[in-house]
């Protein structure tokens, strides 16, 4: 045991080590090393003054604040409780099917949906829609003859196939 | 009563929301805890304050006590974290206080160093020695003089201390060697001791 791994132990010491005869490998280093020693005196001295100081009085009226805090928080906690039952009392008007309890966030956003959606739906349905002629026949032919001039003979091409495998005909 | 023969029927009582009851625990444990409050916080209205508050709190959480006998430890815990919770939020600046201005400011024999009685020179060596001792543990930053009121005032083992500051026992006890280094040394010319690491 050197003087660092005495002075280590001591100084990290419960104080009980103070109150009582040091262990032995600590008492043998002390004995030979006058500076350990006074050390450990020092910290005695120092535990012992610690556990002899005196405790201050309390003041008086430390009792009648603790009751007044006590009555205070019983008031806040009477009107904390009081709201809550005026919300209970309130749900209780309005009350939700059992299987919507645990569940609001979802209930309210399929009524939600079910809202908008049939607003979307009813809103089509009334509004006036405009008519699409459809091509006939000419016009589309005038078109593909305008895009493609091979689309002529084409559509011709299709056109007599077309009746001539409706009419059972064959060339 | 004290705080070592707390009667477990007194607590099981104040459980049940007697107020006698707890009355009768408060006074068995008001001193420590006034005293532990008021060296932390360095203000004696705060510490009135708050020993207040944590006794009111008490009041209302004690039915969810497990264990009566172990009601001085459980109180305790509420008091070490109020005053820890306090020492976050206020500013350092304001709770400098001195102890001379903390006699002062109490007035008279209320709050006045307690000393053992003897002829009066003894009383006033112990008086000076006593007001020596407070102004050395004033000085000390938080965290060593939380350590140093638990160890050595309150009489709590460093495992304890540990659990109720959640840290390892190993800070525990190099928290108090500093603390006790920086005693020794702020008391030297006072008592004679030498400051050691």
């Amino acid at each position: 045991m050197n003087c660092q791994g005495l002075r280590k132990i001591v100084s990290q010491s419960p104080k009980d080590l103070f109150t009582m005869p040091l262990p032995e490998d600590l008492t043998r280093h002390v004995n030979g090393c006058p500076a350990c020693a006074e050390y450990v005196r020092s910290l005695r001295e120092l535990t012992g003054l610690l556990d002899r100081m005196e405790e201050r009085s309390a003041p008086d009226d430390l009792w009648a604040g603790v009751v007044a805090k006590i009555n205070e928080m019983e008031a806040d906690r009477a009107g904390a409780e009081a709201i809550s039952l005026r919300r209970k009392a309130a749900k209780r008007w309005l009350p939700l099917p059992g299987f919507l309890k645990p569940i609001p966030a979802w209930a309210a956003a399929a009524v939600l949906l079910v809202v908008v959606g049939g607003g979307v739906y009813l809103g089509r349905s009334c509004s006036p829609q405009p008519e699409v002629e459809p091509y006939g026949y000419y016009d589309q032919h005038v078109m593909l003859s305008v895009q493609d001039p091979l689309a002529d003979r084409a559509a011709a091409g299709l056109m007599i196939s077309e009746n001539q495998a409706r009419t059972g005909e064959k060339k | 009563m004290a705080i070592e023969t707390l009667d477990v029927n007194i607590v099981d009582r104040a459980r049940q929301g007697d107020r006698e009851a707890f009355r009768l625990l408060f006074e068995a444990t008001k001193g420590r805890t006034f005293n532990y409050m008021l060296r932390m916080i360095r203000n004696v209205e705060d510490a009135k304050d708050l020993t207040q508050e944590v006794y009111a709190k008490a009041f209302f959480a004690l039915p969810g006590l497990k264990q009566p006998e172990a009601f001085y430890g459980w109180l305790k815990a509420l008091v070490v974290n109020r005053v820890r919770d306090y020492l976050r939020s206020a500013p350092a600046r304001n709770r400098e206080v001195s102890l001379e201005e903390m006699v002062e400011t109490s007035g008279d024999a209320v709050y006045a160093l307690g000393v053992a009685a003897g002829t009066p020179e003894e009383d006033l060596l112990a008086r000076e020695r006593s007001a020596e001792m407070e102004k050395a543990i004033n000085s000390l930053p938080d965290i060593h003089r939380e350590v140093v009121l638990l160890h050595h005032i309150e009489g709590l083992p460093v495992e304890r201390i540990a659990s109720l500051l959640r840290v390892p026992p190993g800070t525990v006890k190099s928290r108090l060697a500093r603390a006790r280094g920086e005693l020794a040394s702020k008391l030297s010319s006072y008592t004679g001791l030498k400051g050691g690491s």
